[in-house]
């Protein structure tokens, strides 16, 4: 009972403490009459708005009093005798200018008290169900602003909103007027008791409310009347009662006020308190103003335009188009965007930055890695293809050409490379194309065939074309034959190995997409075409390489030569097989200097060796016969040629030779150096039987003087006394005789006899003397004279005695006969000796019939133009001078008749050659 | 028949010459000859032969064919030309048969072969004398005859002419248109100058001096 009365004491102290009102300016006093306290949803929004609008609407100064009737709270048990007293003693004394009950209870009380309260106070019927208002009571002090519930509506929105919506619990609490309500609803409702099944909760504690509404069935919806006071008697304020019903329910929850939404409930036509109030509030405004209540119609309070939040929209998944046309949805959430959008740009903005920046970097640390892996692939490639063995080339030219390709994402590789025809093709000699296409030539004639791309190729130029569309218009068969092929963008390179001459071009495409060219591609892909151009460079310079190779392997064959090689630096051998068979060395044997030294003759072994050395040291060309012994003990000869060479590249030196087998040659050789014997022999008979004549004298001379000399000292013994002296001088006299006839005879035996030619050192002079000495007797009968200029000191020649006597002899006799047309007086034989060069030349000179037109036929054998010639002394003259190493020519003397030369190398001391 | 002091004209020694380029030859035939009694002078060539000698009255040379410088035979052509009656034995070293006939054609006296025996050598030397000898003989006697021709008057040689042609007087009269009492005369004048008792010595005289229709004696 005290609880009840602290309203009253507080509006007391309210009206004690209130400042006091100046003189003669009496403030309007409004009553609000609250039905429940003053917070009581939603006569709270009501009352407040009252206030709020008179204060600053009236023009006079108002003074608003609130008043609460609780009573409604309890119920009819509640007395209202107390309150009526209250109210009556509230304002004995001070006028009342307006008076608003609020809500049903509040305009119940008022309408049925009126007489006794307000008799003539004005009066506002604010805030309360037109069901609730006593129409007939109304009289000329009475303004009314009703409120026209239509809980139908409600139930109607839900079922539009969720059709499958079978049970609809109502909350309602148990006051007096809730009570009223209950049985107003029920009547409301029963026609869609068919359709919905309605669940009554108003004998629940709000507790048990809670809980049935926590465990509703599916396919429920809760709808919210009015909770002032549960069925316990517990009173509740609405904001609490949605919040926690909003917290547990498990259905959608609806109410009837627009001040629920946004706190729970779905929404609908919802009676807008605001407009409610301010109606109301305008309506004591005017009343205030002076106003004839009665005069003030203000039409009945309907629910408003359908609205609905938003959020509770989604939460029960109430799709917006089976909302009623028309509707406004409310608290849509503001979107994350929406309430922070700001923050969020910034966020956003810096997100987007950091994005972009990882994106960059990510880009970057992609084409960088990219930008790696192609120079991995490329330092691969540079290294693999260094050392590539040019059968391996076109393998690995393939391989690499995917591998680029799958690098860098790239779908057609292609290397052309020209033929050596005419007109020039190209060859399509290694394609990388995955996803194939349309079938490409072998080759094609490159004059009608991507003409542009080629001419930039020729010229040195990298053709890179990003886009089809740019290529400039001479280029427009290139552009068709690469749409032909699919192709997107092309980048080519010209190949040339070493910068020379355009051997071929590289060519990497795209079929998918377009793509640019920049110079991180470029450059890592123009040393992939190099290393390509070098490693074809290589491979053609080895296919011509091994042609040549195999000419020469099959031009030595077909000779029988033997190709040879010697490493200076090592000391071995390499050597064809055909050259190792001529060894009878094994085909894999390793050949070492020593090697070589078991097979050659021992013999034989140092003139091999010297002249290695001399090719070596003094790069003279190797021209060597000498023997091999074979294993069954054959004797087999080779002839060997060889040249230093030394390559500029690795500067090492090999002496190149080649050997040949000689010994039928050999054999050949010495038959005929036989044969020659016998024939130099013969001639020299013959021509010692020409001589017969002098060599006669030349013994006969001694001979002569030994006779006379004996048969004059037989004279000198017969008489008496003997001259012993002059005997003796006679004796010594007869044995110099006769050792001169011996050397004769010596003399003559070492012509005839047919000996090995040895070569030791002779002085040509005392040759040429000798020669002359033993013809003498000939020439003066033959009426010749001779006149010799033989130089002093000069250097002996190696050669054969016997063999230089012949040759001398031969060229004289040659000379003597050549004159033999002369008149006498006038042959003259001229013989000169000199040191040209190096060498020992002597002159025959006669001055004779001359040479006829063909000098060389004189050497030949039979050859002659003397009647009874045998046509071999020149022959034999030449064949002597050549086994001696020497030359011998013939040439018209300027003056008259003919010279024959012959040249003979210095006798070497350190040469010591046995034929 | 010739020895050193054997000699028919006193006044005339007979040389023996030897020239030959061998000096060993040399020694040892001038040591044979003059171990047969020949006076003997040796040269080793035709030049110190030709400046070094001065053969007066009978002389032979023993020559060897091949020597230098000068011809054997040339040698023997100049000789004659000097008036050197000498007589020329070639030696030879080698037996040239053309050769041999050449020098015999040319007038040697001998042709002989090395190695000489000495009685060959001896034998030719000493015919080569006599030859020299008897050419000498011989030349001083045509001298005689050519004095006594130098006497004869033109006219005696025509006659003469005529008279060793065979002709008789009578012819030789008419041809010159003389009598033939003249011719007579002529006949015993000449008879008398040049010294012959017979038409046939004088025929031989005519021979000798070579009288021609010219009637130049050749010498």
């Amino acid at each position: 009972m005290g609880l009840r009365l602290i309203p009253f004491y507080a509006v007391f102290l309210i009206l004690a403490l209130s400042p006091p009102h100046l003189e003669g300016a009496e403030p309007r006093r409004v009553l609000l009459l609250h039905s429940f306290d003053r917070d009581f949803a939603p006569f709270n929004v009501l009352s407040g708005s009252l206030r709020t609008t008179l204060v600053s609407q009236s023009p006079e100064p108002v003074d608003v009093i609130d008043v609460t009737l609780d009573s409604a709270r309890f119920g009819d048990t509640v007395q209202e005798g107390p309150l009526i007293d209250f109210l009556l003693a509230l304002f004995s004394e001070h006028r009342l200018d307006l008076v608003i009950p609020i809500g049903g209870p509040a305009t119940q009380f008022s309408q049925r008290h009126r007489q006794r309260l307000f008799p003539n106070t004005p009066m506002l019927i604010a805030g309360t169900d037109q069901r609730l208002i006593q129409r007939f009571a109304l009289g000329t002090n009475d303004a009314v602003v009703a409120v026209g519930n239509q809980p139908v509506k409600i139930v109607e929105t839900i079922l539009q909103l969720l059709p499958q919506t079978a049970h609809i619990a109502v909350v309602i609490g148990n006051s007096p007027l809730e009570r009223f309500w209950l049985g107003e609803l029920r009547t409301a409702f029963s026609p869609l008791t068919n359709q919905v099944d309605f669940i009554w909760l108003n004998d629940l504690s709000f507790a048990k409310m809670l809980q049935r509404c926590a465990t509703l069935p599916p396919r429920s919806a809760v709808f919210y009347a009015l909770l002032a006071v549960d069925a316990e008697g517990v009173p509740y304020i609405e904001e609490r009662v949605l919040s926690q019903l909003h917290a547990v329910s498990k259905a959608p929850l609806f109410g009837l006020h627009d001040t629920q939404l946004g706190r729970g409930i779905v929404g609908g036509p919802l009676m807008a308190i605001e407009d409610i109030s301010r109606n109301t509030a305008k309506a004591a405004v005017r009343i205030l103003g002076g106003e004839r209540p009665s005069t003030i119609q203000i039409p009945t309070q309907v629910p408003a335009i359908p609205r609905f939040d938003w959020r509770e929209l989604q939460r029960w998944g109430i799709s917006e188009a089976n909302l009623p046309p028309g509707s406004k949805v409310e608290f849509r959430q503001p979107t994350f965007w929406e309430l922070h959008w700001r923050k969020t740009l910034a966020v956003l903005l810096f997100c987007c930055l950091q994005t972009a920046l990882i994106i960059s970097l990510l880009v970057n640390r992609a084409k960088r890695r990219q930008g790696e892996a192609v120079a991995t692939l490329v330092a691969d490639l540079s290294s693999k293809f260094i050392n590539l063995p040019p059968s391996e080339v076109d393998r690995e030219i393939e391989d690499a050409q995917r591998k680029v390709c799958e690098c860098l994402g790239l779908d057609l590789s292609a290397l052309w490379q020209w033929s050596a025809d005419t007109p020039p093709y190209l060859r399509l000699s290694h394609l990388y194309r995955p996803q194939g296409g349309p079938p490409t030539p072998e080759r094609f004639d490159s004059r009608d065939t991507f003409p542009w791309c080629l001419k930039q190729l020729l010229d040195g130029k990298i053709v890179a074309v990003s886009s089809m569309e740019s290529l400039p218009p001479e280029a427009a068969r290139d552009r068709d034959l690469w749409h032909y092929f699919g192709i997107k963008s092309n980048l080519t390179f010209p190949l040339s190995a070493g910068g020379g001459q355009v051997i071929g071009a590289l060519g990497f495409n795209t079929t998918r997409v377009e793509r640019s060219w920049p110079d991180a591609i470029m450059k890592p892909l123009q040393l992939v075409a190099q290393i390509f151009a070098n490693a074809l460079a290589r491979q053609m310079a080895d296919q011509s390489l091994r042609e040549s190779e195999a000419r020469l392997n099959l031009a030595a064959d077909s000779a029988e030569a033997g190709l040879w090689e010697l490493d200076c630096r090592t000391q071995a051998f390499w050597a064809t097989d055909k050259a190792r068979r001529l060894f009878e060395f094994a085909p894999d044997e390793f050949i070492s200097m020593k090697r070589l030294q078991r097979a050659v003759h021992p013999d034989d072994w140092s003139l091999v060796q010297i002249s290695l050395e001399r090719c070596v040291q003094a790069r003279e060309p190797i021209k060597v016969e000498y023997r091999v012994r074979l294993s069954d003990g054959r004797i087999r000869w080779i002839g060997s040629r060889g040249r230093l060479h030394s390559t500029s590249a690795d500067k090492s030196e090999r002496v190149l030779g080649v050997s040949i087998d000689i010994t039928e040659q050999r054999r050949a050789e010495l038959e005929a150096q036989e044969l020659r014997g016998n024939l130099t022999h013969l001639t020299r008979v013959n021509s010692l039987s020409v001589l017969s004549g002098s060599l006669a004298h030349e013994l006969n001379q001694p001979l002569g003087i030994i006779l006379s000399n004996a048969q004059a000292a037989q004279e000198l013994l017969l008489q008496a006394p003997p001259d012993i002296s002059e005997v003796q001088a006679i004796l010594s006299d007869i044995v110099t005789a006769d050792r001169r006839a011996g050397e004769v005879i010596d003399r003559l035996r070492s012509m005839l006899k047919r000996g090995h030619m040895s070569l030791q050192p002779v002085p040509l002079n005392q040759i040429i003397e000798e020669v002359l000495r033993l013809i003498k007797a000939d020439l003066i009968g033959r009426g010749i004279t001779v006149a010799c200029t033989l130089a002093p000191d000069l250097p002996p020649v190696a050669g054969d005695r016997v063999q230089l006597q012949q040759l001398v002899l031969n060229l004289i006799l040659n000379g003597a006969d050549a004159m033999a047309g002369n008149p006498p007086g006038t042959r003259r034989l001229h013989l000169q000796t000199m040191l040209h060069q190096d060498r020992v030349r002597a002159s025959v000179w006669d001055e004779g019939c001359g040479l006829p037109q063909s000098v060389e036929r004189l050497f030949e054998p039979f050859y002659t133009t003397k009647p009874h010639g045998l046509g071999m002394g020149l022959t034999i003259c030449r064949s002597i001078v050549n086994a001696h190493s020497g030359r011998l020519w013939a040439e018209p003397h300027p003056e008259r008749g003919a010279v024959f030369w012959f040249e003979l190398p210095i006798a070497d001391e350190k040469r010591g050659e046995r034929l | 028949m010739f020895a050193k002091n054997d000699t028919p004209h006193a006044s005339h020694p007979a040389t023996v010459y030897i020239v030959d380029d061998d000096p060993d030859m040399v020694k040892a035939l001038t040591r044979l000859l003059r171990s047969k009694q020949f006076d003997v002078r040796g040269f080793t060539s035709v030049r110190a032969f030709l400046e070094g000698c001065h053969p007066v009255g009978t002389s032979c040379l023993v020559l060897d064919v091949a020597m230098p410088e000068i011809d054997g035979l040339e040698l023997q052509q100049r000789l004659i030309h000097q008036g050197l009656l000498i007589s020329i034995i070639f030696l030879t070293g080698h037996g040239d048969i053309p050769m041999s006939v050449r020098a015999i054609k040319a007038g040697a006296t001998d042709f002989l072969t090395k190695p000489v025996e000495a009685s060959t050598l001896v034998q030719a030397v000493r015919a080569a004398l006599e030859t020299a000898e008897s050419r000498r003989l011989r030349i001083v006697e045509t001298e005689a005859w050519s004095a006594r021709l130098a006497k004869l008057t033109p006219r005696e040689l025509e006659v003469m002419r005529h008279v060793v042609a065979g002709k008789l007087n009578k012819q030789i009269a008419a041809d010159l248109g003389t009598g033939q009492q003249n011719i007579k005369l002529h006949r015993a004048h000449i008879m008398r100058k040049m010294g012959v008792a017979s038409l046939a010595d004088l025929v031989r005289v005519a021979e000798r001096l070579s009288l021609g229709k010219q009637g130049s004696v050749q010498k």
